[in-house]
Protein backbone atom coordinates (compact mmCIF):
# COMPACT_ATOMS: atom_id res chain seq x y z
CA UNK A 1 0.00 0.00 0.00
CA UNK A 2 2.78 2.39 0.97
CA UNK A 3 4.59 1.63 -2.24
CA UNK A 4 1.45 2.42 -4.15
CA UNK A 5 1.01 5.72 -2.39
CA UNK A 6 4.42 6.67 -3.56
CA UNK A 7 3.34 5.96 -7.10
CA UNK A 8 0.56 8.48 -6.66
CA UNK A 9 0.46 9.39 -10.29
CA UNK A 10 -0.84 5.92 -11.02
CA UNK A 11 -3.76 6.73 -8.79
CA UNK A 12 -4.25 10.15 -10.27
CA UNK A 13 -4.20 9.17 -13.92
CA UNK A 14 -7.21 6.83 -13.92
CA UNK A 15 -9.11 9.41 -11.91
CA UNK A 16 -8.39 12.14 -14.42
CA UNK A 17 -9.37 9.75 -17.19
CA UNK A 18 -12.67 9.13 -15.40
CA UNK A 19 -13.33 12.85 -15.20
CA UNK A 20 -12.40 13.47 -18.80
CA UNK A 21 -14.39 10.61 -20.27
CA UNK A 22 -17.45 11.69 -18.34
CA UNK A 23 -17.05 15.17 -19.73
CA UNK A 24 -16.72 13.94 -23.30
CA UNK A 25 -20.34 12.93 -23.56
CA UNK A 26 -22.01 16.28 -22.95
CA UNK A 27 -19.35 17.85 -25.13
CA UNK A 28 -19.88 15.45 -28.00
CA UNK A 29 -23.64 15.34 -28.01
CA UNK A 30 -25.83 18.35 -28.28
CA UNK A 31 -28.01 16.87 -25.59
CA UNK A 32 -30.49 18.87 -23.61
CA UNK A 33 -30.21 18.87 -19.83
CA UNK A 34 -33.15 16.51 -19.63
CA UNK A 35 -31.48 14.05 -22.00
CA UNK A 36 -28.21 14.28 -20.09
CA UNK A 37 -30.02 13.44 -16.90
CA UNK A 38 -31.31 10.29 -18.57
CA UNK A 39 -27.91 9.00 -19.65
CA UNK A 40 -25.89 10.47 -16.80
CA UNK A 41 -25.90 7.46 -14.52
CA UNK A 42 -24.89 5.16 -17.37
CA UNK A 43 -22.10 7.46 -18.54
CA UNK A 44 -20.62 7.78 -15.05
CA UNK A 45 -20.62 4.01 -14.71
CA UNK A 46 -19.03 3.41 -18.11
CA UNK A 47 -16.36 6.00 -17.37
CA UNK A 48 -15.65 4.28 -14.05
CA UNK A 49 -15.32 0.92 -15.82
CA UNK A 50 -12.92 2.26 -18.40
CA UNK A 51 -10.88 4.10 -15.79
CA UNK A 52 -10.56 0.95 -13.72
CA UNK A 53 -9.19 -0.85 -16.77
CA UNK A 54 -6.37 1.66 -17.10
CA UNK A 55 -4.99 1.03 -13.67
CA UNK A 56 -4.70 -2.70 -14.22
CA UNK A 57 -1.43 -2.45 -16.07
CA UNK A 58 0.44 -1.64 -12.89
CA UNK A 59 -1.25 -4.31 -10.83
CA UNK A 60 0.75 -7.44 -11.60
CA UNK A 61 3.10 -6.77 -14.45
CA UNK A 62 5.80 -4.83 -12.54
CA UNK A 63 5.93 -7.50 -9.84
CA UNK A 64 6.12 -10.30 -12.34
CA UNK A 65 8.84 -8.60 -14.30
CA UNK A 66 11.08 -7.85 -11.34
CA UNK A 67 10.65 -11.29 -9.85
CA UNK A 68 8.64 -10.32 -6.79
CA UNK A 69 5.70 -12.43 -7.89
CA UNK A 70 7.91 -15.45 -8.26
CA UNK A 71 8.96 -14.97 -4.65
CA UNK A 72 5.35 -14.90 -3.64
CA UNK A 73 4.62 -18.10 -5.51
CA UNK A 74 7.61 -19.86 -4.02
CA UNK A 75 7.02 -18.60 -0.50
CA UNK A 76 5.19 -21.01 1.71
CA UNK A 77 2.20 -18.74 2.12
CA UNK A 78 -1.10 -19.34 0.30
CA UNK A 79 -0.88 -17.43 -2.93
CA UNK A 80 -4.64 -16.86 -3.15
CA UNK A 81 -4.60 -15.01 0.15
CA UNK A 82 -1.64 -12.82 -0.83
CA UNK A 83 -3.27 -11.96 -4.12
CA UNK A 84 -6.56 -11.16 -2.46
CA UNK A 85 -4.83 -8.64 -0.22
CA UNK A 86 -3.17 -7.10 -3.25
CA UNK A 87 -6.47 -7.00 -5.09
CA UNK A 88 -8.29 -5.32 -2.21
CA UNK A 89 -5.50 -2.78 -1.84
CA UNK A 90 -5.80 -2.02 -5.54
CA UNK A 91 -9.56 -1.67 -5.20
CA UNK A 92 -9.27 0.80 -2.37
CA UNK A 93 -6.58 2.79 -4.11
CA UNK A 94 -8.41 3.10 -7.41
CA UNK A 95 -12.01 2.83 -6.28
CA UNK A 96 -12.03 5.42 -3.50
CA UNK A 97 -11.06 8.33 -5.74
CA UNK A 98 -13.73 7.29 -8.24
CA UNK A 99 -16.39 7.09 -5.57
CA UNK A 100 -15.36 10.42 -4.10
CA UNK A 101 -15.45 12.23 -7.41
CA UNK A 102 -18.52 10.53 -8.81
CA UNK A 103 -21.00 12.99 -7.23
CA UNK A 104 -19.22 15.78 -9.05
CA UNK A 105 -19.53 14.03 -12.38
CA UNK A 106 -23.11 12.98 -11.72
CA UNK A 107 -24.09 16.52 -10.83
CA UNK A 108 -22.55 17.60 -14.09
CA UNK A 109 -25.21 15.50 -15.78
CA UNK A 110 -27.94 17.11 -13.77
CA UNK A 111 -28.56 14.16 -11.50
CA UNK A 112 -30.45 15.40 -8.42
CA UNK A 113 -28.73 15.52 -5.05
CA UNK A 114 -30.94 12.88 -3.45
CA UNK A 115 -29.72 10.32 -5.96
CA UNK A 116 -26.02 10.98 -5.41
CA UNK A 117 -25.63 8.75 -2.35
CA UNK A 118 -27.04 5.86 -4.36
CA UNK A 119 -24.58 6.56 -7.14
CA UNK A 120 -21.73 6.60 -4.66
CA UNK A 121 -22.89 3.50 -2.82
CA UNK A 122 -23.41 1.51 -5.99
CA UNK A 123 -19.99 2.55 -7.25
CA UNK A 124 -18.43 1.73 -3.89
CA UNK A 125 -19.69 -1.83 -4.17
CA UNK A 126 -19.31 -2.06 -7.92
CA UNK A 127 -15.70 -0.90 -8.14
CA UNK A 128 -14.83 -3.85 -5.91
CA UNK A 129 -16.29 -6.33 -8.37
CA UNK A 130 -14.73 -4.43 -11.26
CA UNK A 131 -11.36 -4.60 -9.52
CA UNK A 132 -11.69 -8.34 -8.93
CA UNK A 133 -12.66 -9.08 -12.52
CA UNK A 134 -10.03 -6.69 -13.81
CA UNK A 135 -7.41 -8.39 -11.69
CA UNK A 136 -8.35 -11.73 -13.24
CA UNK A 137 -7.91 -10.21 -16.68
CA UNK A 138 -4.58 -8.69 -15.68
CA UNK A 139 -3.36 -12.00 -14.28
CA UNK A 140 -4.38 -13.89 -17.42
CA UNK A 141 -2.44 -11.53 -19.66
CA UNK A 142 0.49 -10.85 -17.37
CA UNK A 143 2.98 -12.49 -19.69
CA UNK A 144 1.49 -11.11 -22.88
CA UNK A 145 3.35 -8.20 -24.31
CA UNK A 146 1.17 -5.19 -25.02
CA UNK A 147 -1.80 -6.96 -23.62
CA UNK A 148 -3.78 -3.93 -22.52
CA UNK A 149 -6.43 -4.06 -25.21
CA UNK A 150 -6.75 -7.80 -24.73
CA UNK A 151 -7.37 -7.27 -21.02
CA UNK A 152 -10.17 -4.88 -21.85
CA UNK A 153 -11.73 -7.32 -24.32
CA UNK A 154 -11.60 -10.15 -21.82
CA UNK A 155 -12.77 -8.21 -18.82
CA UNK A 156 -15.50 -5.92 -20.19
CA UNK A 157 -17.95 -8.75 -21.02
CA UNK A 158 -17.57 -10.11 -17.52
CA UNK A 159 -18.11 -6.67 -16.01
CA UNK A 160 -21.36 -5.98 -17.84
CA UNK A 161 -23.64 -7.39 -15.08
CA UNK A 162 -22.04 -4.96 -12.63
CA UNK A 163 -22.67 -2.09 -15.01
CA UNK A 164 -26.26 -3.14 -15.55
CA UNK A 165 -27.13 -3.33 -11.88
CA UNK A 166 -25.11 -0.34 -10.82
CA UNK A 167 -26.68 1.97 -13.35
CA UNK A 168 -30.07 0.38 -12.68
CA UNK A 169 -29.82 1.22 -8.99
CA UNK A 170 -29.18 4.86 -9.78
CA UNK A 171 -32.03 4.92 -12.29
CA UNK A 172 -34.41 3.49 -9.72
CA UNK A 173 -33.35 6.16 -7.28
CA UNK A 174 -34.05 8.83 -9.86
CA UNK A 175 -37.58 7.51 -10.20
CA UNK A 176 -37.95 7.49 -6.45
CA UNK A 177 -38.22 3.71 -6.21
CA UNK A 178 -36.48 1.53 -3.63
CA UNK A 179 -32.99 0.46 -4.63
CA UNK A 180 -32.55 -2.46 -2.27
CA UNK A 181 -32.83 -5.06 -5.05
CA UNK A 182 -29.88 -4.09 -7.20
CA UNK A 183 -27.87 -3.01 -4.17
CA UNK A 184 -28.19 -6.40 -2.54
CA UNK A 185 -27.20 -7.97 -5.84
CA UNK A 186 -24.13 -5.76 -6.07
CA UNK A 187 -23.23 -6.64 -2.50
CA UNK A 188 -23.55 -10.35 -3.15
CA UNK A 189 -21.53 -10.00 -6.36
CA UNK A 190 -18.86 -8.27 -4.32
CA UNK A 191 -18.80 -11.02 -1.71
CA UNK A 192 -18.68 -13.72 -4.36
CA UNK A 193 -15.87 -12.07 -6.26
CA UNK A 194 -13.84 -11.42 -3.11
CA UNK A 195 -14.12 -15.08 -2.21
CA UNK A 196 -13.67 -16.66 -5.62
CA UNK A 197 -11.48 -14.32 -7.62
CA UNK A 198 -8.32 -14.97 -5.59
CA UNK A 199 -8.38 -18.61 -6.65
CA UNK A 200 -8.59 -17.70 -10.30
CA UNK A 201 -5.87 -15.12 -9.70
CA UNK A 202 -3.59 -17.67 -8.06
CA UNK A 203 -4.11 -20.16 -10.87
CA UNK A 204 -3.41 -17.57 -13.56
CA UNK A 205 -0.38 -16.09 -11.81
CA UNK A 206 1.12 -19.53 -11.27
CA UNK A 207 0.78 -20.30 -14.96
CA UNK A 208 2.11 -16.90 -15.94
CA UNK A 209 5.16 -17.02 -13.72
CA UNK A 210 6.48 -20.49 -14.46
CA UNK A 211 8.88 -20.45 -17.38
CA UNK B 1 -47.68 -4.87 -40.74
CA UNK B 2 -45.74 -7.80 -42.04
CA UNK B 3 -47.87 -9.49 -44.65
CA UNK B 4 -45.84 -12.57 -45.24
CA UNK B 5 -43.21 -14.05 -42.99
CA UNK B 6 -41.83 -16.17 -45.79
CA UNK B 7 -38.75 -14.03 -46.38
CA UNK B 8 -37.94 -14.08 -42.67
CA UNK B 9 -38.32 -17.82 -42.31
CA UNK B 10 -36.43 -18.71 -45.46
CA UNK B 11 -33.58 -16.32 -44.71
CA UNK B 12 -33.14 -17.95 -41.32
CA UNK B 13 -33.08 -21.45 -42.71
CA UNK B 14 -30.83 -20.32 -45.52
CA UNK B 15 -28.34 -18.73 -43.15
CA UNK B 16 -28.43 -21.81 -40.93
CA UNK B 17 -27.61 -24.06 -43.85
CA UNK B 18 -24.87 -21.65 -44.92
CA UNK B 19 -23.34 -21.66 -41.44
CA UNK B 20 -23.50 -25.45 -41.31
CA UNK B 21 -21.76 -25.82 -44.64
CA UNK B 22 -19.20 -23.16 -43.79
CA UNK B 23 -18.42 -24.78 -40.46
CA UNK B 24 -17.94 -28.20 -41.98
CA UNK B 25 -15.83 -26.85 -44.82
CA UNK B 26 -13.57 -24.73 -42.61
CA UNK B 27 -13.02 -27.61 -40.22
CA UNK B 28 -12.20 -29.97 -43.06
CA UNK B 29 -9.85 -27.42 -44.56
CA UNK B 30 -7.94 -26.87 -41.32
CA UNK B 31 -7.65 -30.64 -40.93
CA UNK B 32 -6.34 -31.09 -44.45
CA UNK B 33 -3.86 -28.25 -43.99
CA UNK B 34 -2.50 -29.81 -40.83
CA UNK B 35 -2.37 -33.21 -42.50
CA UNK B 36 -0.32 -31.99 -45.44
CA UNK B 37 1.94 -30.01 -43.11
CA UNK B 38 2.52 -33.14 -41.05
CA UNK B 39 3.17 -35.20 -44.17
CA UNK B 40 5.70 -32.64 -45.35
CA UNK B 41 7.50 -32.71 -42.04
CA UNK B 42 7.50 -36.49 -42.15
CA UNK B 43 9.07 -36.53 -45.63
CA UNK B 44 11.67 -33.97 -44.67
CA UNK B 45 12.76 -35.88 -41.61
CA UNK B 46 12.79 -39.27 -43.30
CA UNK B 47 14.86 -38.02 -46.20
CA UNK B 48 17.62 -36.82 -43.87
CA UNK C 1 -13.74 -48.09 -17.55
CA UNK C 2 -11.02 -45.76 -16.34
CA UNK C 3 -8.63 -47.61 -18.59
CA UNK C 4 -10.77 -46.70 -21.57
CA UNK C 5 -10.89 -43.07 -20.44
CA UNK C 6 -7.15 -43.09 -19.95
CA UNK C 7 -6.63 -44.51 -23.43
CA UNK C 8 -8.93 -41.87 -24.86
CA UNK C 9 -6.75 -39.17 -23.41
CA UNK C 10 -3.81 -40.29 -25.52
CA UNK C 11 -3.49 -38.30 -28.72
CA UNK C 12 -3.17 -41.21 -31.15
CA UNK C 13 -6.27 -42.91 -29.77
CA UNK C 14 -8.28 -39.71 -29.78
CA UNK C 15 -7.12 -38.98 -33.30
CA UNK C 16 -8.13 -42.40 -34.57
CA UNK C 17 -11.48 -42.44 -32.82
CA UNK C 18 -12.38 -38.96 -34.03
CA UNK C 19 -11.62 -40.04 -37.55
CA UNK C 20 -13.78 -43.13 -37.31
CA UNK C 21 -16.70 -41.40 -35.61
CA UNK C 22 -16.99 -38.43 -37.92
CA UNK C 23 -19.12 -40.06 -40.62
CA UNK C 24 -21.37 -41.45 -37.90
CA UNK C 25 -22.06 -37.90 -36.84
CA UNK C 26 -22.05 -36.17 -40.18
CA UNK C 27 -24.61 -38.18 -42.11
CA UNK C 28 -27.17 -38.42 -39.32
CA UNK C 29 -26.73 -34.69 -38.82
CA UNK C 30 -27.58 -33.94 -42.43
CA UNK C 31 -30.41 -36.46 -42.57
CA UNK C 32 -31.96 -35.27 -39.33
CA UNK C 33 -31.62 -31.65 -40.34
CA UNK C 34 -33.39 -32.27 -43.62
CA UNK C 35 -36.14 -34.22 -41.89
CA UNK C 36 -36.51 -31.66 -39.13
CA UNK C 37 -36.48 -28.72 -41.52
CA UNK C 38 -39.05 -30.38 -43.73
CA UNK C 39 -41.25 -31.02 -40.73
CA UNK C 40 -40.75 -27.52 -39.39
CA UNK C 41 -41.51 -25.87 -42.68
CA UNK C 42 -44.26 -28.01 -44.13
CA UNK C 43 -45.75 -30.40 -41.64
CA UNK C 44 -46.22 -28.33 -38.52
CA UNK C 45 -49.31 -26.14 -38.61
CA UNK C 46 -48.87 -22.37 -38.42
CA UNK C 47 -48.90 -20.94 -34.93
CA UNK C 48 -52.15 -19.34 -33.88
CA UNK C 49 -50.59 -16.00 -33.09
CA UNK C 50 -47.29 -15.96 -34.91
CA UNK C 51 -48.41 -17.65 -38.12
CA UNK C 52 -45.41 -18.94 -39.99
CA UNK C 53 -42.68 -16.95 -38.27
CA UNK C 54 -42.76 -19.42 -35.39
CA UNK C 55 -41.05 -21.86 -37.72
CA UNK C 56 -37.86 -19.94 -37.05
CA UNK C 57 -38.00 -21.41 -33.58
CA UNK C 58 -36.78 -24.71 -34.96
CA UNK C 59 -33.44 -23.25 -36.01
CA UNK C 60 -33.15 -20.58 -33.34
CA UNK C 61 -33.76 -22.59 -30.16
CA UNK C 62 -31.27 -25.39 -30.89
CA UNK C 63 -28.66 -22.84 -31.88
CA UNK C 64 -28.99 -20.80 -28.71
CA UNK C 65 -29.38 -23.76 -26.35
CA UNK C 66 -26.38 -25.49 -27.86
CA UNK C 67 -24.23 -22.39 -27.90
CA UNK C 68 -24.54 -22.58 -24.13
CA UNK C 69 -23.97 -26.33 -24.23
CA UNK C 70 -20.83 -25.90 -26.30
CA UNK C 71 -19.53 -23.27 -23.89
CA UNK C 72 -20.06 -25.56 -20.92
CA UNK C 73 -18.44 -28.46 -22.77
CA UNK C 74 -15.52 -26.24 -23.62
CA UNK C 75 -15.19 -25.07 -20.02
CA UNK C 76 -15.43 -28.62 -18.68
CA UNK C 77 -12.89 -29.91 -21.19
CA UNK C 78 -10.59 -27.03 -20.26
CA UNK C 79 -11.05 -27.76 -16.56
CA UNK C 80 -10.31 -31.45 -17.09
CA UNK C 81 -7.20 -30.50 -19.02
CA UNK C 82 -6.13 -28.09 -16.31
CA UNK C 83 -6.72 -30.36 -13.34
CA UNK C 84 -5.49 -33.64 -14.75
CA UNK C 85 -3.07 -32.16 -17.28
CA UNK C 86 -4.57 -33.97 -20.26
CA UNK C 87 -3.51 -32.41 -23.52
CA UNK C 88 -6.33 -33.94 -25.52
CA UNK C 89 -8.84 -32.22 -23.27
CA UNK C 90 -7.22 -28.87 -24.00
CA UNK C 91 -7.25 -29.69 -27.69
CA UNK C 92 -10.95 -30.44 -27.46
CA UNK C 93 -11.64 -27.14 -25.74
CA UNK C 94 -9.75 -25.29 -28.45
CA UNK C 95 -11.72 -27.17 -31.10
CA UNK C 96 -15.06 -26.24 -29.59
CA UNK C 97 -14.45 -22.51 -29.41
CA UNK C 98 -14.97 -21.65 -33.11
CA UNK C 99 -18.03 -23.91 -33.18
CA UNK C 100 -19.40 -21.93 -30.26
CA UNK C 101 -18.82 -18.69 -32.10
CA UNK C 102 -20.74 -19.96 -35.11
CA UNK C 103 -23.66 -21.18 -33.01
CA UNK C 104 -23.89 -17.97 -31.01
CA UNK C 105 -23.82 -15.81 -34.12
CA UNK C 106 -26.50 -18.03 -35.63
CA UNK C 107 -28.60 -17.75 -32.49
CA UNK C 108 -28.31 -13.97 -32.46
CA UNK C 109 -29.08 -13.64 -36.16
CA UNK C 110 -32.08 -15.99 -36.22
CA UNK C 111 -33.27 -14.44 -32.99
CA UNK C 112 -33.15 -10.98 -34.50
CA UNK C 113 -34.95 -12.07 -37.65
CA UNK C 114 -37.59 -13.85 -35.56
CA UNK C 115 -37.91 -10.87 -33.27
CA UNK C 116 -38.81 -8.51 -36.05
CA UNK C 117 -42.19 -10.03 -36.90
CA UNK C 118 -42.85 -11.36 -33.42
CA UNK C 119 -41.97 -8.41 -31.22
CA UNK C 120 -41.61 -5.66 -33.79
CA UNK C 121 -37.94 -5.10 -33.20
CA UNK C 122 -34.67 -6.58 -34.46
CA UNK C 123 -32.91 -6.04 -31.17
CA UNK C 124 -33.77 -5.07 -27.61
CA UNK C 125 -31.03 -3.92 -25.29
CA UNK C 126 -33.39 -4.33 -22.40
CA UNK C 127 -33.86 -8.05 -22.96
CA UNK C 128 -31.34 -9.83 -20.71
CA UNK C 129 -31.16 -13.04 -22.70
CA UNK C 130 -30.18 -11.25 -25.90
CA UNK C 131 -27.55 -9.13 -24.15
CA UNK C 132 -26.01 -11.99 -22.21
CA UNK C 133 -25.93 -14.17 -25.32
CA UNK C 134 -23.98 -11.40 -26.98
CA UNK C 135 -21.64 -11.47 -23.99
CA UNK C 136 -21.30 -15.22 -24.51
CA UNK C 137 -20.09 -14.46 -28.02
CA UNK C 138 -17.46 -12.11 -26.63
CA UNK C 139 -16.41 -14.77 -24.15
CA UNK C 140 -15.85 -17.27 -26.96
CA UNK C 141 -13.91 -14.70 -28.95
CA UNK C 142 -11.93 -13.69 -25.88
CA UNK C 143 -11.00 -17.31 -25.29
CA UNK C 144 -9.73 -17.64 -28.85
CA UNK C 145 -7.85 -14.35 -28.65
CA UNK C 146 -6.20 -15.24 -25.36
CA UNK C 147 -5.10 -18.56 -26.82
CA UNK C 148 -3.64 -16.82 -29.83
CA UNK C 149 -1.61 -14.40 -27.73
CA UNK C 150 0.67 -17.08 -26.35
CA UNK C 151 3.40 -18.79 -28.34
CA UNK C 152 3.82 -21.59 -25.84
CA UNK C 153 0.99 -24.09 -26.33
CA UNK C 154 1.00 -25.28 -22.75
CA UNK C 155 0.67 -21.78 -21.34
CA UNK C 156 -2.01 -20.94 -23.89
CA UNK C 157 -3.93 -24.07 -22.87
CA UNK C 158 -3.80 -23.38 -19.18
CA UNK C 159 -4.45 -19.64 -19.20
CA UNK C 160 -7.39 -19.94 -21.55
CA UNK C 161 -8.71 -22.76 -19.38
CA UNK C 162 -8.84 -20.37 -16.43
CA UNK C 163 -10.67 -17.85 -18.59
CA UNK C 164 -13.15 -20.45 -19.83
CA UNK C 165 -13.93 -21.52 -16.28
CA UNK C 166 -14.36 -17.94 -15.05
CA UNK C 167 -16.59 -17.11 -18.01
CA UNK C 168 -18.86 -20.06 -17.40
CA UNK C 169 -20.66 -17.94 -14.83
CA UNK C 170 -22.41 -16.33 -17.79
CA UNK C 171 -24.11 -19.56 -18.87
CA UNK C 172 -26.55 -19.84 -15.96
CA UNK C 173 -27.17 -16.11 -16.29
CA UNK C 174 -28.33 -16.59 -19.87
CA UNK C 175 -30.40 -19.60 -18.95
CA UNK C 176 -32.15 -18.13 -15.93
CA UNK C 177 -32.35 -14.52 -17.04
CA UNK C 178 -35.76 -15.12 -18.52
CA UNK C 179 -36.98 -16.24 -15.10
CA UNK C 180 -35.37 -13.38 -13.22
CA UNK C 181 -36.55 -10.60 -15.49
CA UNK C 182 -39.78 -10.28 -17.42
CA UNK C 183 -39.12 -9.05 -20.89
CA UNK C 184 -39.48 -10.27 -24.43
CA UNK C 185 -38.36 -13.88 -24.01
CA UNK C 186 -40.82 -16.11 -22.26
CA UNK C 187 -40.00 -18.57 -19.52
CA UNK C 188 -38.94 -22.06 -20.46
CA UNK C 189 -41.82 -23.54 -22.33
CA UNK C 190 -40.10 -26.59 -23.68
CA UNK C 191 -38.13 -28.16 -20.89
CA UNK C 192 -40.42 -27.44 -17.99
CA UNK C 193 -40.93 -30.37 -15.72
CA UNK C 194 -44.49 -31.46 -16.06
CA UNK C 195 -46.67 -30.44 -18.94
CA UNK C 196 -44.81 -28.31 -21.43
CA UNK C 197 -46.78 -25.44 -22.73
CA UNK C 198 -45.92 -26.02 -26.37
CA UNK C 199 -48.36 -28.27 -28.10
CA UNK C 200 -46.80 -31.74 -28.66
CA UNK C 201 -47.62 -31.63 -32.33
CA UNK C 202 -45.19 -28.75 -32.59
CA UNK C 203 -42.54 -30.15 -30.31
CA UNK C 204 -41.15 -33.19 -32.04
CA UNK C 205 -39.39 -31.44 -34.95
CA UNK C 206 -37.56 -29.40 -32.31
CA UNK C 207 -36.17 -32.58 -30.80
CA UNK C 208 -35.08 -33.79 -34.22
CA UNK C 209 -33.39 -30.50 -34.97
CA UNK C 210 -31.69 -30.50 -31.58
CA UNK C 211 -30.21 -33.95 -32.21
CA UNK C 212 -29.23 -32.84 -35.70
CA UNK C 213 -27.37 -29.87 -34.28
CA UNK C 214 -25.60 -32.02 -31.71
CA UNK C 215 -24.45 -34.43 -34.42
CA UNK C 216 -23.29 -31.49 -36.52
CA UNK C 217 -21.30 -30.06 -33.63
CA UNK C 218 -19.69 -33.46 -33.05
CA UNK C 219 -18.83 -33.87 -36.73
CA UNK C 220 -17.13 -30.48 -36.91
CA UNK C 221 -15.41 -31.10 -33.58
CA UNK C 222 -13.96 -34.36 -34.90
CA UNK C 223 -12.20 -32.58 -37.75
CA UNK C 224 -11.02 -29.71 -35.60
CA UNK C 225 -9.81 -32.02 -32.87
CA UNK C 226 -7.79 -34.04 -35.34
CA UNK C 227 -6.32 -30.87 -36.80
CA UNK C 228 -5.48 -29.63 -33.32
CA UNK C 229 -3.82 -32.92 -32.38
CA UNK C 230 -1.79 -32.92 -35.59
CA UNK C 231 -0.67 -29.39 -34.89
CA UNK C 232 0.54 -30.26 -31.42
CA UNK C 233 2.12 -33.62 -32.00
CA UNK C 234 4.70 -32.31 -34.39
CA UNK C 235 7.38 -34.90 -34.06
CA UNK C 236 5.64 -37.74 -32.37
CA UNK C 237 6.50 -41.18 -33.60
CA UNK C 238 2.93 -42.42 -33.83
CA UNK C 239 2.33 -39.97 -36.64
CA UNK C 240 4.52 -41.98 -38.96
CA UNK C 241 2.20 -44.94 -38.66
CA UNK C 242 -0.98 -42.90 -38.84
CA UNK C 243 -0.24 -40.63 -41.74
CA UNK C 244 0.22 -42.85 -44.78
CA UNK C 245 -3.25 -44.22 -44.19
CA UNK C 246 -5.77 -41.50 -44.77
Amino acid sequence: MQLALRRWDQVLQPLLFFVMVSMLFPMATSATPAELRLIGTGVVWVAAMLASLLSLESLFRPDVEDGTMEQWVLSGQPLAWLLMVKMVAHWVLTGVPLVVFSPLMATGFGIPNEVLPVVMASLALGTGVLAALGAIGAALTVSVRRGQVLVALLVLPLQVPVLVFGAYAADLAMRGEPVSGPMYLLASMLLASLCLAPFALAAAIRIGVES
Amino acid sequence: MIETYASFVWSCYGVTVAVWILGLWLARRSFNNELSAARRRQQMSSSD
Amino acid sequence: MWLWFHKLSSPPTAYAIAGKLRPWFLWPAIALFLWGAYAALFVVPPDYQQKDSARIMYVHVPASALSLGVYMSMAIAAAVGLIWRIKVAHALAASLAPIGVALTVLALFTGAVWGRPMWGTWWAWGDPRIVFTLLNLFLFLGYMMLRASFDDTQRADRMSAVLAIVGSVNVPIVKYSVDWWTSLHQSASILKIGTPSIDPSMRWPLLIMAIAYVCYIAAVACDRLRAEILRRERNASWLAAALPTK
